[in-house]
């Protein structure tokens, strides 16, 4: 099911204005896009229990199949593996709008019957999410190399893909505010394949792929008579291919094995649509060709650089990570640029081995947000986050193999954040590509006129709870 | 800031209450902090929205026409004000496919008229609505042609009569308009003298913005037109209760827009065309089935 909403922001553009209803059919059409995969589930919440559970670190901890996204090259220093977990969550970020003062709003009548334009009001709370983590590690018989897989299924909001307006043009539509990162993008699949190689006993190289898609629909449109928009013909061409991002890393130990590092890269993941809607009008003996051109991100993980430190002794490890992401590249939902700043995200935690099959896990980690104040045009909400993480894994033998049964509770709690809109200095400026600060959108009256759903203000806050259990074999 | 369970009372923001806008001027506080003052001297904007239901092929069908005339207003004192109107754009909403453009030589033709007007609360609607109200006295515009009672006098059907004149300077007698497709294709052209009598009634809703309704009627005597689809009679009803006219200040002052484009001092039709004036209005759409 595909839902669509369209601004025409000048019907009183004579060129626009003989055909309105034509335009919106077509561009209806052009979203006709097969669904596919987003990647940051994984990076936000960590893969499997042990990562999960030292508050998505332990890169240098974690030698198993769930290495083929925290780092490749360890997947060499750890047996090969099967396994498959389930994680589920209760999202209760919010968000409550400020009360807006009055006479701000932008005076607007509606035309028609049974429209109505959605009320100004705080959102609901993210959906909550469940999702399925499966994947492997082979060495194919020979001992320096791996070969592994690991892919994440949401089961709750599969293939949902929304797109919204960061600022005053989402008025027209939902009229309210979204978590940008822990929303939407939180039960999105994810899918990545990586080798490793240990070509001396203390340094792995590995490197990976996460897998995207991006998505293109063009349509071809005649319409016969101009006097009866209701009749198209038309052809739809839709085409979904796979994107590539890459995965590098090395990693290396030393002590014995005891002390590990490991520094991974991981490139940006994008996942987009484009299209492209080409017609023609037939009026009389005259054709008229028109074309509209449509571009969505739908999901996006940035460009991210980790190293990871990590001690294993014989009844407890510890491990740390730091990692820098590169959100200063994001464009929003629209391809226009967001204004983020990197970021980057720290953890730190350990494990205590109370007893011979029994190991406790907990970590405590800090995600920096990369949105910064939003007082100008855009309302991107977001929060540092506060990343306490419990988790125990029981392990016994069967048949000469490992099996080891874990269970993770992992919180993230958000510094709650108050955002007020400044005013400008002087005039408001007049909404229009670029402008960055809050915007009037009716200039030719005196004063500030804005919809902006996120005008005067708004708060954010709350937190979101995850756990999750994993079955993991290591069978060498 | 600490972590929190759940979002805190979001801020009250950093912005007094403004009073109500609608349109283009609706509610802003001019120079002196107090909408309900105006100072009627300077130039306007009148934009009047006019409805007709035009009976042709059996049916009837709405015709809308949207004009723009700068208005410069004259305060007489005691309320009283002359309104000086210069035409300077007209769009007529297509009918049947087919647009009636009137060229700007025809609008830069005409001559301006000095039209009555009344501020306070003593016209007819002083009741109805706070605020100050506005009323103008019945106006006639005529297109090509001198009457001695542009009120009254019949419209002559002779183009040699001599009161009859080339208001563009194309020629031919009255004003030349011209049908196009709807593809802008031009079909045809009419000669012909037009008069349009109006009276207009309304509210000052700011300082900048006076708005409301009134009367309207059109009549035309045709006396050439070059193929025989220009030529076509139409009965032509116009719908009382509909019109509805604007006066918004554009000269910048009380916080007014300045369509003075090029800075010196005036606003003429040329800046008035350049700036799209449509854009200060919100312009209904044509509905035939305000015409059953």
């Amino acid at each position: 099911l595909r839902e669509v909403s369209i601004i025409v922001p000048n019907p009183f553009d004579r060129s626009a204005m003989r055909w309105p209803s034509l335009r919106l059919q077509l561009l209806l059409l052009s979203m006709v896009v097969a669904g596919g995969v987003r990647a940051q589930t994984l990076g936000v919440l960590g893969a499997g229990v042990r990562s999960s559970a030292l508050a998505s670190g332990g890169a240098a901890l974690v030698d198993d199949y769930n290495s083929v996204f925290l780092c490749p090259a360890m997947m060499s220093f750890g047996p090969p593996s099967l396994g498959f977990g389930v994680m589920g969550g209760v999202n209760r970020l919010g968000i409550r709008l400020s009360e807006r003062p009055a006479g701000y709003d932008r005076g607007l009548t509606l035309s028609g019957d049974g429209i109505e334009l959605a009320e100004r009001s705080s959102p609901p709370n993210p959906s909550d999410l469940v999702g399925f983590l499966a994947g492997g590690s082979n060495s194919l018989g020979i001992d320096w190399l791996r070969l592994g897989a690991i892919v994440y299924l949401p089961l709750i909001d599969v293939g949902r893909q929304d797109t919204y307006f960061a600022d005053e043009r989402e008025s027209y539509f939902t009229n309210t505010l979204r978590q940008e990162i822990y929303g939407g993008n939180l039960s999105a699949s994810q899918v990545a394949l990586a080798a490793a190689l240990r070509p001396f006993p203390w340094l792995a190289l590995g490197v990976g792929v996460q897998i995207a898609s991006r998505s293109r629909s063009d349509a071809a449109v005649l319409v016969p008579d101009p006097g009866d928009t209701s009749r198209q013909d038309l052809n739809l061409s839709v085409s979904t291919g796979a994107v590539l991002s890459p995965i590098g890393s090395v990693a290396a130990s030393a002590w014995g094995g005891r002390l590990r590092l490991a520094a991974v890269f991981r490139d940006e993941v994008v996942l987009s649509v484009r299209g492209k809607t080409q017609g023609w009008l037939v009026g009389g003996d005259t054709l008229y060709p028109f074309e509209q051109s449509v571009v969505f991100v739908l999901g996006y993980t940035p460009r991210q650089a980790l190293v990871s430190l990590a001690l294993r002794m014989a009844r407890f490890s510890l491990a740390a990570d730091y990692e820098w992401q590169e959100w200063s590249r994001y464009r929003g939902a629209h391809g226009e640029r967001a204004g983020f700043d990197d970021a980057w995200r720290a953890s730190a935690g350990g494990e205590l081995r109370p007893l011979e099959h029994l190991t406790l896990l907990a970590g405590f980690g800090f995600r920096r947000s990369p949105v910064p104040a939003q007082t100008g045009r855009t309302n991107y909400v977001d929060d540092d986050k506060y990343v306490p993480s419990l988790g125990a894994i029981y392990e016994f033998r069967m048949e000469g193999k490992t099996i080891e049964i874990g269970l993770f509770s992992q919180l993230h709690l958000a510094r709650g954040r108050s955002v007020e809109k400044a005013p400008a200095d002087g005039a408001s400026p007049p909404c229009g590509s670029g402008v960055e600060e809050l915007c009037d959108e009716d200039p030719l009256t005196s004063g500030l006129q804005t919809s902006n759903p996120g005008f005067p203000g708004f708060s954010s806050g709350g937190w979101v709870w995850v756990s999750g259990a994993q079955v993991t074999w290591r069978y060498q | 800031m600490s972590a929190t369970c759940a979002p805190r009372t979001p801020p009250s923001g950093a912005f007094e209450a403004l009073d109500v806008a609608t349109e283009a001027g609706g509610g802003e506080p001019d120079a002196h902090g107090d909408p309900g003052r105006l100072s009627p001297d300077g130039t306007w904007l009148l934009f009047t929205e006019t409805f007709a239901c035009v009976k042709a092929l059996g049916s009837e069908i709405e015709g809308i026409t949207w004009r723009f005339s700068l208005a410069r207003m004259v305060d007489l004192g005691g309320g009283r004000v002359t309104v000086i109107i210069r035409p300077c754009q007209t769009i007529q909403a297509p009918l049947f496919g087919l647009s009636t453009v009137t060229p700007d030589a025809v609008e830069d033709g005409l001559p301006e008229r000095y039209v009555s007007a009344f501020f306070g609360p003593t016209t007819a609607v002083a009741s109805l609505e706070t605020g100050s109200t506005f009323e103008s006295v019945p106006d006639a515009e005529l297109w090509g042609v001198h009457l001695s009672d542009p009120l009254t006098d019949e419209l002559p059907g002779d183009p040699e009569d001599p009161r009859v004149y080339d208001v563009d300077g194309d020629g031919h007698p009255g004003a030349t308009l011209v049908v196009e497709s709807a593809t802008g294709e031009v079909l045809c052209d009419r000669w012909l003298v037009h008069r349009a009598v109006s009276s207009w009634r309304g509210l000052q809703v700011s300082s900048t913005r006076v708005e409301g309704g009134g009367s309207y009627v059109g009549t035309e005597s045709l006396f050439h037109a070059s193929t025989s689809l220009c030529g076509s009679d139409s009965a032509v009803r116009f719908v009382d209760g509909l019109h509805r006219f604007v006066l918004l200040r554009v000269d910048g002052l009380s916080g007014a827009v300045d369509l003075d484009a090029d800075g010196d001092g005036l606003v003429d039709c040329r800046e008035v065309r350049a700036s799209d004036p449509s854009v200060l209005f919100s312009m209904r759409e044509p509905d035939d089935a305000r015409c059953k």
